[in-house]
């Protein structure tokens, strides 16, 4: 009898609720459907909202969805601050931003008919191919998590908070929308726009990072893939490691650089020999701190940072740096050998 | 002579392999896989542009070939290594068998080969005739594989080109008939078509084999386009290369001349 009652209730298939408020239909949760919020939404200090005509339980697509604007009033920013909520509601609250969007968004086509040229511009679909870097979502991030999780005992609250900083204002600026507006998430421009309006995707960068990074997302990423497999892991692997990593989101912005700058002049411009110097910068601190400090948090990002420093060599060859990271290197092989 | 590649090549081998040995709860086995798969093929490819006297462990240890070979076991397609890991992991075998011979320099007498000699390059060829692209992988992924093959055995064969050989005989004959092939298989792959952007390898193994103007220029006009459709620095470094290798003394150029050619001409190139 069990058995059977464990069979029905693993065969038993997820179902939406149709009638709750659109938060509690995102979350999967049961919703109690008070008005004006619903106790759901009041418990975890969720934004409450209900389809205009709320006796319909059929959600309608073009319906105005007015979601908390970020980061200009304390009270928005307690919303999201680490210390208002558990930090399980605010990744649940920046996923279901994220996961709104992606939800209207046009279909992710990974099969273009025109998938053979690499001119062809997936900017349309940025935003929507980007992963949200999640503890709970991403077997990638949870790597993440645990090469940080080294650091975390020594100089970590202070880490962890700019990085879920990192993380939750990407997921915010993804979803945000001006209050009232209709939102036209078939209008690329709209999207554009949106989402320069908001908080800075990479606190700390500057615009040219924003563009690069842009760059490789559209155009980068899908020439140094062949295609051979739909999904291009220089996106899904590499981009959610970079987004919890300086050192390879500025390797991703070398690479990106450089590309861009042998696809504009054939040659390597001041950008990306900028972006080349401060990614060797990064790499020689990684390894500093992973052969002085013995710290085994980073190897994973080291790993992968030496296979990208690679891959920069592919887009642009640039060598007039690459002394130092030789010199790197040297000592990291010697110290490994040591200890082994 | 050591480019920067190998250095990253090199340090990465011990980081991956504490990477690879982690539970997939901490790492994930689609980000093993694929680390996996971005180490091989760069280290494989790699070994064409360094100096034979380097030992290929140095760039793909034992342990990681052998992660390697797990992927083989799953009919492991990437986006780097295409329907062809099988193929890649014979490089290093490849390297390894050849050198003695080919450390030999010019005038020198090379050292003679033995019966396990013969037997392996006999394990070798039939390993790479054998090869075929699996039954359901596109048809551009599935050309990929085949150019990849031809080149697998070009660099096979000119592994011997140090020996005596008849003008036109056996030997030459084969190699032509393998880039001949290739080529074909080429012309049935437009130049824009993303897979391209991995076949940088072949295209300068077999590039390095032809004496013929017209084979050549239907190259040169190949790496143009690819260069201009993808902006990767590698194509357009390879014809560079290639054009170099063109202007060699008749006989000289070949896949196991790429090294020194690199060398003469300050040309750096990842054929990754």
């Amino acid at each position: 009898m069990n058995h059977q009652l464990a069979k029905r209730l693993r065969t038993r298939p997820i179902t939406r609720v149709r009638t709750g408020c659109f938060t509690c239909r995102r979350r999967k949760k049961r919703c109690e459907e008070q008005k004006p919020v619903c106790r759901g939404c009041m418990r975890n200090k969720l934004t409450c909202e209900w389809p205009a005509d709320s006796s319909s339980p059929h959600t309608c697509a073009t319906q105005t969805v007015e979601l908390s604007p970020t980061a200009t009033t304390s009270q928005d920013q307690e919303k999201l601050s680490p210390t208002a909520t558990t930090f399980q509601d605010q990744e649940i609250q920046a996923t279901d931003l994220l996961d709104s969007h992606i939800d209207m968004s046009p279909p992710l086509d990974l099969d273009r008919q025109n998938r053979g040229s690499p001119r062809y511009s997936r900017s349309t679909y940025v935003w929507s191919v980007l992963p949200l870097p999640s503890p709970l979502a991403s077997p990638a991030s949870s790597a993440i998590d645990a090469a940080v999780t080294g650091n975390m005992e020594t100089n970590d609250e202070q880490q962890a908070e700019e990085m879920f900083s990192r993380r939750v204002s990407y997921a915010s600026s993804a979803g945000e929308r001006v209050p009232g507006q209709e939102l036209e998430l078939r209008d690329d421009v709209t999207i554009r726009g949106s989402l320069m309006r908001g908080i800075s995707l990479l606190p700390g960068y500057d615009d040219e990072s924003y563009e690069l990074l842009n760059h490789y997302l559209s155009t980068t990423a899908d020439c140094m893939a062949n295609g051979s497999s739909p999904i291009n892991p220089f996106l899904v692997q590499i981009v959610p490691l970079a987004f919890a990593s300086d050192l390879l989101l500025q390797l991703v912005l070398t690479q990106s650089a450089a590309h861009r700058a042998f696809r504009r002049l054939g040659d390597v411009d001041t950008v990306a020999q900028y972006q080349y110097t401060k990614a060797l910068h990064r790499f020689r601190r990684g390894i500093s701190e992973f052969i002085d400090d013995g710290v085994e948090a980073t190897p994973l990002l080291l790993a992968i940072g030496a296979l990208l420093m690679c891959f920069t060599e592919v887009s642009a060859i640039c060598l007039s740096l690459s002394i130092f990271l030789s010199t790197a290197l040297s000592i990291l092989s010697f110290n490994t050998n040591r200890n082994t | 002579m050591d480019g920067t590649i190998f250095d990253h090549l090199s340090a990465a081998n011990l980081l991956l392999l504490r990477l690879v040995s982690q539970p997939d709860l901490v790492v994930s086995k689609d980000l093993k896989d694929f680390v996996i798969e971005y180490h091989t093929y760069t280290a494989s490819v790699s070994l064409v542009s360094i100096d034979v006297r380097i030992n290929p462990q140095a760039l793909l240890n034992f342990e990681l070939e052998q992660h390697a070979r797990q992927l083989l076991n799953r009919e492991y397609v990437g986006n780097l290594c295409g329907c062809w890991l099988e193929l890649l992991l014979l490089i290093p075998c490849i390297f390894d068998w050849s050198r003695p011979w080919v450390i030999s320099g010019d005038g020198e007498q090379p050292t003679m080969p033995t019966a396990d000699d013969f037997a392996m390059f006999a394990s070798l060829q039939g390993q790479i005739l054998r090869w075929s692209p699996f039954s359901w992988v596109t048809p551009e992924v599935s050309l990929a594989g085949r150019i990849f093959q031809q080149a697998m055995l070009l660099y096979l064969y000119t592994a011997s080109s140090c020996f005596q050989r008849v003008e036109n005989g056996m030997y030459q004959v084969m190699v032509d008939s393998a880039a001949a092939q290739a080529m074909s298989y080429l012309d049935q792959l437009p130049a824009t078509v993303r897979i391209n952007s991995g076949l940088c390898w072949p295209i300068a193994v077999v590039g390095s084999c032809l004496s013929d103007p017209l084979q050549q220029d239907r190259l040169r006009c190949r790496l143009k386009a690819m260069a201009e459709a993808f902006g990767l620095g590698n194509m357009r470094r390879t014809l560079i290369l290639l054009e170099h290798m063109w202007r060699m003394p008749p006989g000289k150029s070949g896949p196991w001349t790429i090294c020194q050619a690199m060398q003469e001409h300050h040309i750096w190139i990842s054929f990754a």
